[in-house]
């Protein structure tokens, strides 16, 4: 993948998995607490599943697109990895997730570690993914 | 192409938040989206869309299952799941209308892999040749309800004919008319009970609309 920040229209898939992968890192600094709208607004926690709801257009999209394409085994690995995410997301909002221990670790590995993890795993997922589909795939995505 | 209401959807379900999932499936406007669903899913079936009509399908069967199971409106799980169906469904619809100019651009699997490569970079080649022509197809209901044959029956006979079957829980599989004449041909030939090799013949005889 190159350095440079594509287009979005160009190379979508470059371009979800960059915003993925600042999503996680988001995650990783501040969780799931944003800043209040006003600059006298407190803090807030939002729902995980609100924050993916911003990739889930884009997302449909790429898979779409490949379906379009004929691509059906690169659409269906990319609907794997969101729809894996969505899952862990939903269940963290729901409550489901239980700490996890360790005997390698002293420290429980928490809720939002998983969630975190699962995100990173489908950026990683959606990477690999982009790495083998030429860029020719996406000639027009752009156009529509 | 008919358009495919991403926003319909939407604003009807957001017009059923607070209401029954059972009071919303049997609503006219639940019912108006059922038949849209599936007209589009034909739709882009005769199109040579196939994995985008089989989308629309699961995407749909998955909000109604969700609808159906929404009998704890308090639960937070529920209303995620349900709320995570409708967007699923909303979101396969505007991408569909969004690509809508190569939906409706002839599918080109029909040509040698080479041919199709050069005119849609990019692409796989199709296998299967006869996959772009518009074959006339029949979903499993219907091939049952043609023939008049048991579901073990249609099975059973569809693997000695060596045709492709559904795999288990696969939704929207269709016969192509080919095979299904190839199923009801093993069965005339290999059926010992008479009255199953005479509803074959009589099927024969009397091809459904949609082969027509």
């Amino acid at each position: 993948m190159s350095d440079a920040t594509p287009a979005p229209s160009d190379a979508p898939l470059t371009q979800l998995v960059l915003e993925l992968n600042a999503w996680v890192e988001t995650l990783g600094r501040f969780g799931l607490r944003r800043r209040g709208e006003g600059p006298d607004d407190p803090d807030c926690l939002v729902r995980a599943s609100d924050e993916l709801e911003q990739f889930r257009e884009p997302a449909k999209a790429i898979i779409v697109w490949l379906e379009l394409r004929g691509r059906d085994a690169d659409a269906a690995e990319a609907d794997d990895a969101i729809a894996g995410l969505r899952e862990t997301v939903q269940q963290y909002d729901a409550g489901e997730l239980q700490p996890l221990f360790s005997e390698q670790s002293d420290e429980p590995f928490d809720p939002l570690d998983q969630l975190i993890e699962s995100a990173s795993r489908a950026a990683g997922r959606l990477e690999d993914l982009d790495g083998l589909i030429p860029a020719s795939v996406w000639q027009g995505f752009g156009d529509a | 192409m008919r358009d495919p209401w991403p926003e319909h959807i939407r604003w009807f379900l957001d017009e059923c938040e607070g209401q029954l999932a059972h009071e919303v499936l049997t609503s006219a406007g639940w019912a108006d989206l059922r038949r849209h669903c599936g007209d589009l899913t034909i739709e882009l079936d005769s199109l040579g869309r196939r994995t985008i009509a089989q989308r629309i399908d699961r995407d749909y069967a998955r909000l109604h299952e969700q609808l159906r199971g929404a009998t704890n409106p308090a639960s937070t799980a529920a209303s995620l799941l349900c709320a995570d169906a409708v967007a699923e469904l909303a979101s396969t619809l505007a991408a569909i209308q969004r690509f809508q100019a190569v939906v409706v651009t002839p599918h080109a699997s029909g040509l040698a892999g080479d041919t199709v490569a050069l005119q849609n970079p990019g692409s796989e080649p199709r296998r299967d040749h006869e996959a772009g022509k518009r074959q006339p197809t029949l979903t499993v209901a219907a091939f049952l309800e043609w023939t008049n044959l048991s579901h073990s029956t249609l099975n059973k006979y569809a693997r000695l004919a060596k045709v492709p079957t559904p795999h288990r829980g696969e939704r929207n599989f269709r016969y192509t008319w080919a095979d299904a004449r190839k199923i009801l041909e093993t069965i005339i030939a290999q059926a010992s009970d008479g009255r199953i090799r005479d509803k074959c013949r009589t099927a024969l005889k009397n091809p459904p609309e949609i082969t027509q």
